[in-house]
């Protein structure tokens, strides 16, 4: 069992349980490494996933190496302020929203017992002020 | 000359005039990576150019290629958007009971390409910077995700992309 963090890092498994702030529907889409089609979330702000039930390494020798930065072990688990979150389930998934799970301000909890794969992104704030809407903007 | 529009914000425009002097008119346009002065002359049409551009910059702006490049990215944009608004109609039959689950998988099935985002173009970096600079005046692009739905770039190449244009 590890802990993630850092942008980039991935987690695969059969059942996986998330956290978030806010939990976002964004339709189908290819998955960018495994091209397999899956239903995208994703999370905004005090985010994390981690592995319930673990799933086996892909057979496919080719994706097998494409995939071996991703971490398979039970427990294993991302934290961040951005997830990116793809459920091999077409149905949407609907989060439960739990008080005093995280600050002031309620949590959703959203158990997913499908093949999901979540990846950590590039923080929210910082996307914002690549595009120039962030309020920590130094302007001359 | 004309303006040369490449995103908003990225012109300024400076109006420098000259009275009883033999030059006219000096313009300087400050385009992306590009900066320019034209210099009209007093008497008949000519318009005589000289600047600076942060490598191809102002080739592909006076050629066109930049406009090419915001042509194909805002057809991607729209394109993809409609895959989505697509996707979410044919959702929506589905769950109203319009659809079987059956008759959904069979339309996905047969026609991925109108219901399915691609995540497959691997970007460059000025493809990301020029992207970032569209995206802008677009709605609801919040994420990398949204980015990468917008113009069907790799999702985990924009990631590597992101951290060297915010140092840039």
């Amino acid at each position: 069992m590890a802990i993630y963090i850092n942008v980039g890092e991935v987690i695969e498994g059969k059942t996986i349980d998330c956290t978030a702030k806010k939990w976002l529907w964004k339709g189908l889409k290819k998955h960018p490494i495994t091209q397999k089609r899956m239903t995208l979330y994703v999370t905004d702000r005090t985010s994390s996933a981690s592995i319930i039930k673990t799933i086996d390494e892909p057979t496919d020798e080719k994706l097998k190496e494409m995939t071996k930065h991703f971490h398979r072990m039970e427990d294993d688990k991302l934290e961040a302020d951005s997830l990116s979150v793809y459920v091999n389930k077409i149905q949407q998934i609907t989060p439960i929203v739990k008080e005093g799970i995280s600050g002031r301000h309620g949590a959703q909890i959203i158990h997913i017992t499908e093949h999901t794969i979540a990846e950590v992104k590039t923080p929210l704030e910082t996307f914002k002020k690549l595009l120039g809407y962030s309020n920590n903007l130094i302007t001359e | 000359m004309d303006k040369l529009i490449t995103g908003t914000n990225s012109i300024q425009e400076v109006n420098k005039t000259f009275s009883g002097n033999e030059i006219d008119t000096v313009t300087s346009y400050y385009m992306n990576g590009t900066t320019v002065y034209t210099l009209k002359h007093p008497e008949n049409d000519t318009i005589f150019i000289a600047g600076v551009s942060e490598g191809d910059s102002f080739i592909n702006q006076i050629t066109g290629r930049s406009f090419e490049n915001i042509y194909n990215l805002l057809i991607k944009a729209v394109n993809n958007r409609t895959v989505e608004r697509d996707y979410f109609r044919l959702y929506s039959e589905f769950i109203s009971g319009v659809l079987s689950e059956k008759d959904f998988e069979k339309e996905l099935n047969e026609h991925e390409d109108n219901y399915v985002i691609q995540n497959n173009i691997i970007p460059t970096k000025d493809d990301v910077r020029f992207a970032l600079n569209i995206a802008k005046d677009i709605k609801d692009v919040e994420t990398s995700e949204d980015l990468s739905s917008l113009f069907s770039f790799n999702s985990i190449e924009i990631e590597k992309l992101l951290p060297i244009l915010n140092n840039d």
